[in-house]
C-alpha cells in the first residue's frame, strides 16, 4: 500500500481565506441570478396558463413532489455528515455517506424523469405552450445541476476510494457539498414557488 | 515506498517494520484540515446536523399539510408557504453551508448575489404586471443598499497584506 508524502504548497491570498472556496461562493452566487432568471420566467407564463387546458393544479401530484424533495432535502443531512467524517479523518464513513448522498441524488433524478414522463403522456410537453417550457427549462436546469452532482460525488467516492483524496483536504469535499446544498436550497424554493403555491391557488 | 519517494529508490529496501515507522512519520508530517483551516474547529457535529434536518423535515411536513388545509386564505397560504421555504433556506445556508459560522466575506458574497437578482427579476415581474407591488421594489432596494454598504465596509477594514496559506499539493505519489 503506497501511502503518499503528501506535499503542501503555499498560495498567496490577498483575503486570508482559501482561493477556491471564494471562488465557490462567487460562483453560487451567480448561479442565484441564473435560477432566479428561470424562476421569474415561470412565474410570468404561468400567471398566463390559467385560461389553458392544462393548470398546475391538475397536472401536479403533489404528494409525489413532496416525497421527492424531502429526498433531496435528507441528501443535504447525509453530504454534510460526509464532510464531518471527512474532516475528523474517517475516510471509510464518509465515503459511505457520500455514496448515500448520490444514491438519494439518483432517486430524485429517477423520481424526476418519472415525473416528467407522466406529465407528457398527459399532454403537457415541452413545446405545448410558454408555461410548459418553462416549467421543463426550470426544473430541467435543476435537474442537470444535480445529474452534475451526483458525478462530481461519484468522483470524491472514486478518488477517496483509490487514495487520491487524503484527509486533510477536506476542502475539495467541502466545495462539493456548497454545490450540492444549492442545489438543495434551489429546489426548496421551486417546491414552494413552482409546485404548491401555483397548485393552492 | 519507492513510488513515495518520487521514484528514486527502484525495489522496495526497507522492512515492514521501517516501511511502517516512514508511513507514520510521513502521516504526522501532513498538517490535518484542522490545521489547515481552523474556522472548522466553530462548525457544528453530526448531532446537531441531524437536528437541524428534524427541524427542515418538520417545516417540510408543515408546508404539504398547509397546502391541503382548505380553510385557510390564498394570499395567507402564499405567505405562510414562502415563509416555511425561506426559514428552510436559511437553515441550509447558515447550519449545512456554515455561512453561520465562516468567515463574513462569505456570507456578503452570497448574500449580495441573492438580492441582486432577487431585485432584478422582482423588477421584472412588476413591469411585466406579474406582480403589482411597488412597496417590493423598494424593499428590495433597500436590502441592494445594505449589501452594498456592508461590502464598503468590509473593503474598508484592514486587511492583513498578501497572506500565505499553506494547502495541500493534491495527489499523493503513487
Amino acid at each position: 500500500m503506497a501511502h503518499g508524502a503528501t506535499e503542501t504548497h503555499e498560495v498567496h491570498t490577498s483575503t486570508g481565506l482559501s482561493n477556491a472556496k471564494v471562488a465557490m461562493w462567487t460562483f453560487l452566487a451567480s448561479e442565484c441570478l441564473l435560477f432566479g432568471a428561470l424562476i421569474s420566467s415561470f412565474l410570468l407564463y404561468e400567471s398566463r396558463a390559467a385560461t389553458s387546458d392544462i393548470s398546475p393544479a391538475k397536472l401536479y401530484d403533489i404528494p409525489y413532489t413532496s416525497v421527492s424533495s424531502f429526498v433531496l432535502l435528507m441528501s443535504s443531512l447525509t453530504m454534510v455528515l460526509a464532510l464531518a467524517a471527512f474532516q475528523r479523518g474517517d475516510a471509510p464513513r464518509a465515503r459511505t455517506w457520500l455514496m448515500a448522498t448520490a444514491l438519494l441524488g439518483m432517486t430524485f433524478l429517477g423520481g424526476q424523469v418519472y415525473e416528467f414522463t407522466r406529465f407528457v403522456q398527459e399532454g403537457f410537453y415541452l413545446t405545448k405552450n410558454s408555461f410548459a417550457t418553462s416549467f421543463f427549462v426550470l426544473t430541467g436546469t435543476h435537474g442537470t445541476h444535480v445529474a452534475i452532482g451526483i458525478l462530481m460525488l461519484l468522483s470524491l467516492v472514486g478518488m477517496s476510494a483509490d487514495g487520491r483524496l487524503p484527509t486533510h483536504r477536506a476542502e475539495t469535499v467541502e466545495l462539493v457539498g456548497l454545490y450540492w446544498h444549492f442545489v438543495d436550497i434551489v429546489w426548496i424554493i421551486i417546491f414552494a414557488v413552482v409546485y404548491l403555491i401555483p397548485a393552492a391557488r | 515506498m519507492s513510488e513515495v519517494l518520487g521514484g528514486y529508490i527502484q525495489e522496495p529496501t526497507l522492512s515492514a517494520g521501517d516501511e511502517r515507522m516512514v508511513e507514520g512519520t510521513a502521516e504526522a508530517s501532513v498538517p490535518s484540515a484542522l490545521e489547515l483551516e481552523p474556522e472548522l474547529a466553530r462548525h457544528p457535529g453530526p448531532f446537531q446536523y441531524v437536528m437541524v434536518a428534524v427541524v427542515l423535515a418538520v417545516a417540510t411536513l408543515l408546508e404539504v399539510a398547509l397546502f391541503y388545509i382548505k380553510a385557510i386564505p390564498t394570499g395567507l397560504l402564499i405567505a405562510l408557504l414562502l415563509g416555511l421555504g425561506a426559514f428552510k433556506f436559511a437553515m441550509v445556508v447558515l447550519w449545512f453551508m456554515h455561512l453561520r459560522f465562516d468567515n463574513a466575506l462569505f456570507r456578503r458574497v452570497f448574500v449580495g448575489g441573492l438580492v441582486l437578482a432577487f431585485t432584478l427579476y422582482l423588477i421584472v415581474l412588476v413591469t411585466f404586471s406579474s406582480l403589482r407591488a411597488l412597496w417590493l421594489i423598494l424593499l428590495a432596494l433597500a436590502l441592494v443598499a445594505f449589501v452594498v454598504v456592508s461590502l464598503v465596509r468590509l473593503q474598508r477594514r484592514p486587511v492583513q497584506a498578501e497572506t500565505v496559506v499553506a494547502q495541500p499539493s493534491g495527489a499523493e505519489h503513487g
